[in-house]
């Protein structure tokens, strides 16, 4: 009925059960690209062996290869790590309908507008496709966290840490907002700059030559700007207008406390909410003064006072990822582990690098010096095959691991240029349409302009028939856009189609409502659309006809009556869509559009 | 000064600027004083007919847009209960702007608008201008010439003005309505009301004349028909004057003076209630003071200001049973006022006449009688005041809200 507003849950179980099924082929394909790696490793193994029985004397042995620098295999396993964990949180069956509503928007409200134009370009996307973008998002994670683990040096590796950056920076932008960096009211506290923009500079710091790990600069440079960052966050908190002096952190923790989540961590974040609530200069206060110790001791350059400082982030950016960001991951359909985890492991591998350097110049693979060097790439493999065979397996892994990021790309690539939604959303919605075969009831009623139409006088056509009250303020406007849409997405093949809805109001049915309705909704430029409305006799029978119920409501209520569609082709009744308009989102409106579309094109064809 | 250092600081110069600026979301972003707005000014009325007492009042769940539904509630003459008599068929959460007048075409004597009363029952028309909620793109018209026992149905070319003075007129002597959003607002006349409007003039025509000018118009804000079938547009003004034009043969003339009081932040036309005595136009200074300028047998008098002070709020603009201004003035936030104060205009006075129960949503006012209505979700409580002063429950009323049925 109109205006009884359906929701879309997030847990719908024609949407989960879709998402389920595209993770169960992609599964499949990921099994067989386990099952090519595997054999192409066998393979290789063998032709390694092989040739090392034949040329083994003859070749000569790589240069002595140094260890990957300490910070940089930090940096790679741990985010490597974070991709998969964020990879299998991605797998939350509410993923494909509550990453929008619940991240997205979110995570831009208050921004200013143009953030907002910009985020809701990628929300739209996602909405309008939100099976296949989920499912692109499990695999794009889980393939660069298995990328970074597998490749640990050379090109393999710094392609993994490029793909990384690219990928964090989709997400910044579009999950996260720019990271709340332009939203007012925002601190390091509750998230910016992003998590995920962490995940780009770790990404950046692997892309790079290797070579940067060389020497302590790096983790001087590295512990510096997080030092500068801290001050910098040290200074919004002290701001008199940020508003930190009073309670906005309570605020923050009490939102968090509603969310489903361990009593125990409930508890704390209980606890810690009343603290705030009853001294929020005090903490304020202590934060202010921790970050700043912190910054100092950062920026300090010497590796006894950087270790006091990285020791004091561990405890305070913990306390806070527990306390204040509720560990990022509870609730909700949390993504990521928020800020606080990615920014401690920054500031461990530029402490890493400051004390524990690479060594200077290392001889990297693929550029040892050899007599071979000079001949080509194949006699570095066949070298390198029988030399290192650990590097091959490594490489051939890492491809592995980019052809289940490629799995990821290619959807949601092909999703993002199709502007029309699928159409599970509207069978999540109204379930598919019936496809019929039934005579169609006849009516004799008038249009928008006071001329008689009958269904008989249309037969040359497809009639797509709906009932819409002209003074509804709900779903009945979005039905007729549903339907505008519809009509112009079929091109010249509108010709051949007649849209047409019947008046669904006995109270409201003069022509004169007809078509101010027919302006309010820019009908009146559609040159195959009718609304037709008639005596109150004549509405009831076309209504008992098309089993439509039309109830009068009291008490300020609009007039409840059943949505329908019905697809007619030479007086036959072909479709029978629920109209219900659900949620009345753009996504799900240019759904509903898309499967009418889709049904009017199967009876076009039909007639030939 | 090292590199590193000049880096350094450099860097943290930049984090601390970008950081401060996007930390600003505390900040109060409005702006007192200076620029004019239009009073806010409630859709809540009453209203006396020959044939019955009218309010027009919200129940439901006040504080969401889409469950909070307007009633009709009526007490016909000779009836001691109050019914429910809504117009059916549309939903109106947005409100109502209401056209009282007796005057159906073969008679006519009193015209408003607004706030307006009328001599229903034998001759009266009362008309319900829909204000649109939600995604209605255009205003439906209920009309009633017999106590709302029967509505007949109508429709605007456009949406109406979200104020109570939006709509006005009746059979007999035509239809005026306020039409669009602010910068864009237009007034459409019909001489049935059901269809077949015109536009009249626009907001921007009435700012360019003489007249607009002079008065240094923001907003049309009201419309009336006078008696005689004169035309009455109200509006804000940023100078002195009150806003109150004539459309007479195509031309607007000024129709009001000069405030006397110096309105230092300008006036904006609330209601413009027309009865057989005359005119009279509630005018509120900026935010705060009402004013009333009456108008009797062509001389316009300035009454005393209302003053609304800061915590305080207008909840209803009624008629009194002798055709001047009532006003249910609440004290205290918006959302959670402490009392409610009935005041009304005798003569040119404002006049207290005491506080209402806790809790009171509208008054209606009759000629003998005050009766209050206190809500609570879907049921009104309706409370009479005893000549002793003590209020006492005359009736429960339970309005059959569906809710969730405008989502």
């Amino acid at each position: 009925m109109s205006g009884m507003g359906s929701g879309l849950s997030d847990r719908n179980s024609t949407i989960v059960s879709a998402f389920h099924s595209q993770l169960g082929e992609g599964g499949l394909i990921v099994l067989a690209i386990v099952a090519v790696v595997l054999l192409a490793a066998n393979g290789l193994r063998a032709y390694g062996l092989r040739l090392a029985m034949r040329d083994g004397p003859r070749l000569a042995p790589a240069a002595v290869e140094a260890a990957e620098p300490v910070a940089r295999r930090f940096l790679r396993i741990s985010f490597g790590l974070l991709w998969v964990i964020d990879g299998l949180l991605q797998l939350q069956e509410a993923m494909p309908v509550g990453m929008v509503p619940q991240v997205i928007k979110p995570a831009s409200a208050g921004a200013p507008a143009w953030v907002q134009d910009v985020v809701n370009f990628g929300a739209a996307i996602w909405a309008h496709h939100p099976v296949p973008a989920a499912a692109s998002a499990v695999w794009i994670q889980l393939g660069i966290g298995l990328w970074l683990l597998a490749a640990a040096r050379g090109l393999a590796s710094r392609l993994g840490g490029a793909v990384s950056v690219a990928w964090g920076l989709v997400v910044w932008v579009f999950g996260e907002a720019f990271g709340g960096v332009f939203s007012p009211g925002q601190s390091w506290l509750f998230g910016i700059p992003g998590g995920v923009l962490l995940y780009c500079v770790a990404g950046l710091l692997l892309a790079a030559p290797e070579r940067i790990f060389a020497g302590p600069r790096l983790g001087r440079y590295l512990l510096d700007a997080v030092g500068a960052f801290l001050l910098g966050m040290a200074v919004v908190q002290v701001w008199p207008s940020s508003g930190f002096w009073h309670k906005e952190v309570a605020s923050m923790v009490t939102s968090m406390e509603t969310t489903p989540q361990p009593t125990a961590i409930r508890d704390a974040l209980t606890a810690f909410g009343s603290f705030d609530t009853a001294h929020p200069f005090a903490v304020n206060l202590f934060v202010v003064v921790a970050l700043v110790a912190i910054a100092v001791a950062l920026l300090s350059g010497r590796p006894a006072v950087a270790r006091l400082g990285v020791a004091a982030a561990i405890v305070l950016f913990l306390a806070v990822w527990l306390l204040v960001q509720d560990l990022g991951v509870l609730g909700g359909v949390g993504t990521d582990p928020n800020s606080m985890v990615p920014t401690l492991l920054i500031i461990v591998a530029g402490y890493l690098a400051l004390v524990r350097p690479g060594a200077e110049a290392p001889p990297l693979p693929g550029e040892a010096v050899t007599e071979e060097s000079g001949r080509g790439f194949l006699a570095r493999a066949r070298r390198d095959l029988v030399t290192r065979p650990g590097l091959a397996l490594r490489t051939l892994a890492a491809c592995g691991a980019a052809g289940v990021v490629v799995l990821g790309t290619l959807p949601m690539a092909f999703a993002s240029l199709n502007p029309k939604a699928d159409p599970i959303l509207s069978e999540a919605v109204d379930g598919t349409p019936d496809s019929t075969n039934f005579a169609a009831r006849g009516f004799d009623l008038v249009d928008q302009y006071g001329r008689q139409v009958t269904l008989s006088s249309l037969r040359d056509k497809v009639v797509a028939l709906t009932f819409l009250d002209p003074v509804c303020t709900s779903d009945c406007p979005v039905i007729a856009q549903e339907f505008r849409v519809a009509d112009e997405a079929l091109g010249r093949a509108a010709k051949r189609v007649e849209f047409i809805a019947v008046v669904a109001n006995p109270l409201y049915r003069s022509i004169a409502v007809v078509q101010a309705f027919d302006r309010a909704e820019g009908l009146t430029k559609l040159r195959n659309w009718l609304y037709l409305t008639g005596s109150v006799s004549r509405l009831q029978k076309t209504w008992s006809n098309y089993g439509i119920q039309v109830e009068v409501e009291s008490a300020g209520a609009m007039v409840a009556h059943s949505e329908l569609a019905y697809v007619i082709s030479r007086g036959r009744t072909r479709y029978v869509l629920d109209a219900d308009p659900g949620p009345a989102t753009q996504a799900t409106q240019s759904s509903f559009s898309n499967v009418l579309e889709t049904s009017i094109e199967h009876v076009l064809e039909d007639r030939g | 000064m090292s590199a590193r250092l000049v880096a350094l600081v450099g860097l943290l110069g930049a984090v601390s600027l970008l950081a401060a600026s996007c930390s600003g979301g505390a900040a109060d972003t409005t702006r007192a004083g200076g620029k004019l707005s239009t009073a806010t000014v409630p859709l809540t009325t009453s209203f006396e007919t020959a044939s019955g007492e009218w309010v027009v009042l919200p129940m439901g769940h006040l504080e969401t847009k889409l469950n909070k539904f307007w009633e009709v509630l009526v007490k016909r003459a000779g009836s001691p209960r109050w019914s429910l008599d809504t117009p059916p068929g549309v939903a109106d959460n947005g409100g109502f702007a209401v056209a009282v007048g007796s005057g159906s075409a073969a008679s006519g004597s009193d015209l408003s608008s607004g706030t307006g009363r009328d001599a229903d029952g034998d001759g009266t028309s009362v008309a319900m201008g829909f204000l649109v909620s939600n995604l209605l793109g255009f205003s439906p018209l209920a009309f009633t010439e017999s106590t709302a026992k029967h509505w007949t149905t109508g429709v605007l070319p456009g949406s109406l003005t979200p104020l109570p003075g939006s709509f006005a007129g009746t059979a007999g002597h035509g239809y005026l309505a306020l039409l669009g959003r602010r910068g864009s607002r237009r007034v459409a006349a019909s001489s049935s009301g059901r269809s077949s409007w015109t536009t009249l003039t626009t907001e921007t025509a009435v700012a360019s004349s003489n007249s607009g000018r002079a008065c240094r118009l923001v907003a049309l804000t009201a419309v009336a028909v006078m008696p005689g079938g004169e035309r009455l547009l109200g509006g804000s003004c940023r100078s002195g004057r009150v806003g109150l034009f004539e459309l007479s043969g195509g031309s607007i003339v000024a129709a009001a003076p000069r405030l006397g009081r110096v309105a230092k932040v300008g006036t904006s036309v609330a209601a413009i209630d027309v009865s057989r005595q005359g005119a009279v136009v509630v005018v509120v200074e900026g935010r705060r003071d009402v004013v009333s300028l009456v108008e009797r047998d062509g001389s316009w008098q300035e009454t005393a200001a209302l003053p609304i002070a800061p915590g305080e709020h207008l909840e209803e603009l009624s008629e009194s049973p002798g055709g001047e201004p009532a006003v249910l003035l609440a004290k205290g936030s918006e959302a959670a006022p402490r009392s409610e104060e009935l005041v009304l205009l005798d003569g040119t006075r404002w006049q207290s006449e005491g506080s209402v129960p806790k809790g009171t949503q509208a008054v209606a006012l009759a000629a003998r009688s005050v009766t209050a209505f206190l809500v609570h979700d879907s049921e009104a409580k309706i409370k009479l005041r005893r000549p002793s002063g003590d209020w006492v429950t005359m009736q429960r009323l339970v309005a059959p809200i569906l809710y969730g049925s405008s989502s």
